[in-house]
């Protein structure tokens, strides 16, 4: 009989360096999940993302075992890694931070379709291009 | 150590949107990961009658390790929260809870039991009782918050390769240590000296507590804080690294210099999808290999060194 799931964990970490500080201890602790297996596969299969933040999903079962899948990373640091910036602006409305072109709102856009809810590319290119605006980041 | 947990939630018809703006809040404090609290259930799942049901509100929590400088964390984060309300219509909430990490830290040991993990050996926590069968091994471990809790495959595959390579009195490294599982599982199947090295205090510090608790004599091992091979400077006949294909990779040019003659190298740590570079990279630095054990979408891999630096066998499975 297939096993039952208990609960489902959503945490966004840094690519690679997993490990039983917060967020993952208490969120991981808590279900009674062995918080250092989790953290070995999270950093073995995200190991080439380094630096990146990878949004991740774990699924507990009633024996506490689990499974995980990784998404993609928010489009937030995409687009700050795009525009060569550390962070959004305070006042978006007011304060500029940084710009990024059509072209590499369309990339992130591609990257960033299977985990959005858009029909289509331009659906997803409004979506990235509403964040970057929520940001301080103009789009050209 | 004392956390704050800050939780935020929201009110947005565009929740991942909001998501990703106050997530952004908590990286620009310098937090690398948060907790995403999204209410919905996934549907497709097969829940059981107990499942933990998410709170209702969705939100982000991120955490501040309880220090001096916390409270200046907090009075940030409710300003940036308030110029999110003002500049994009997300209206916010914020909560703080004081955390210890031990309330943590044990939760999961609830779960953890005696398994045999090769034909004679068995990993017992060292909270459970168990009583060896006759040509039993014990591996008594209590991993704390180091790596290594032996039931995990790779482990499991490196302490079957280990079994299957090591001869009586080798001289045994193990590099990236984490509980020192490795290490006692040598101990245990004769190994002579055993050096552990890792770049983890804590890791040294639970590995040695583990070594005394199996009754290793203190003057067979040497534990040591450091990054990987550089403070070792003699030769071995088994060097065991069970860590991340990445750093086996970084690791392959130090390791021949550490084996003795027709030593052998154990990795492990290996996800499939790296099996073969890792292979293809032992082959080039000169390595045979003579097995290759796979469990679970991890690979665990033993190597000779060989001095023709060339030609690599049939890999056994």
């Amino acid at each position: 009989m297939a096993k039952k799931v208990m609960a489902q964990i959503k945490l966004q970490v840094e690519a690679g360096k997993a490990n039983p500080s917060p967020p993952i201890g208490p969120a991981l602790g808590q279900h009674g999940v062995n918080i250092m297996d989790f953290c070995k596969a999270f950093n073995a299969r995200t190991a080439n993302d380094a630096g990146m933040i990878i949004p991740v999903v774990i699924t507990v079962f009633q024996d506490r075992s689990f499974t995980f899948i990784t998404k993609t990373p928010p489009a937030a640091v995409l687009l700050k890694k795009a525009a060569k910036i550390a962070k959004g602006a305070g006042d978006p409305k007011r304060d500029k931070v940084g710009k990024v072109t059509m072209a590499q709102v369309e990339e992130i856009a591609k990257i960033k379709m299977e985990d959005l809810n858009a029909n289509d590319l331009a659906a997803a290119c409004k979506i990235i291009s509403g964040t970057a605006r929520s940001m301080g980041i103009e789009v050209n | 150590m004392k956390w704050i947990a800050a939780k935020v939630t929201f009110d947005s018809p565009d929740r991942a949107l909001a998501t990703d703006l106050v997530a952004d809040i908590f990286y620009a404090l310098d937090l690398k990961g948060v907790v995403v609290n999204d209410p919905d259930m996934d549907p497709e799942q097969d829940w059981g009658e107990d499942a933990i049901r998410p709170s209702e509100a969705p939100g982000v929590t991120g955490y501040f390790a309880d220090t001096e400088s916390s409270g200046d964390k907090c009075k940030t984060l409710e300003a940036a929260l308030l110029r999110l309300q003002g500049t994009s219509g997300i209206e916010t909430r914020v909560e703080y809870s004081r955390i210890d990490d031990q309330d943590w830290a044990e939760a999961w040991k609830a779960y953890f039991w005696p398994e045999k993990i090769t034909d004679t050996i068995v990993v017992k926590p060292s909270w459970r009782e168990y009583t060896a069968g006759p040509a039993e091994i014990i591996l008594e471990i209590d991993p704390g918050m180091a790596f290594g809790t032996g039931t995990h495959p790779t482990t499991a595959l490196c302490i079957r390769m280990i079994q299957t390579h090591l001869k009586a009195g080798d001289a045994f490294l193990d590099v990236g240590t984490g509980s020192g599982i490795l290490m006692i599982a040598a101990a245990k199947l004769g190994a002579g000296i055993l050096r552990g090295v890792d770049n983890d205090e804590v890791a040294v510090t639970v590995a040695d507590n583990n070594l005394q608790a199996n009754r290793i004599d203190q003057k067979r091992f040497t534990l040591s804080t450091g990054n990987l091979v550089d403070k070792v400077n003699r030769t071995f006949d088994v060097v065991a690294a069970n860590i991340l294909a990445e750093v086996i990779l970084e690791l392959l040019p130090d390791v021949a210099g550490l084996l003795a003659d027709k030593g052998v190298f154990i990795c492990s740590g290996i996800i499939t999808a790296k099996k073969n570079i890792v292979l293809s990279s032992l082959d080039e630095k000169g390595f045979t290999v003579i097995q290759v054990l796979e469990k679970e979408g991890w690979v665990a891999i033993a190597a000779r060194k060989t001095n023709d630096g060339g030609s690599r066998s049939d890999a056994c499975h």
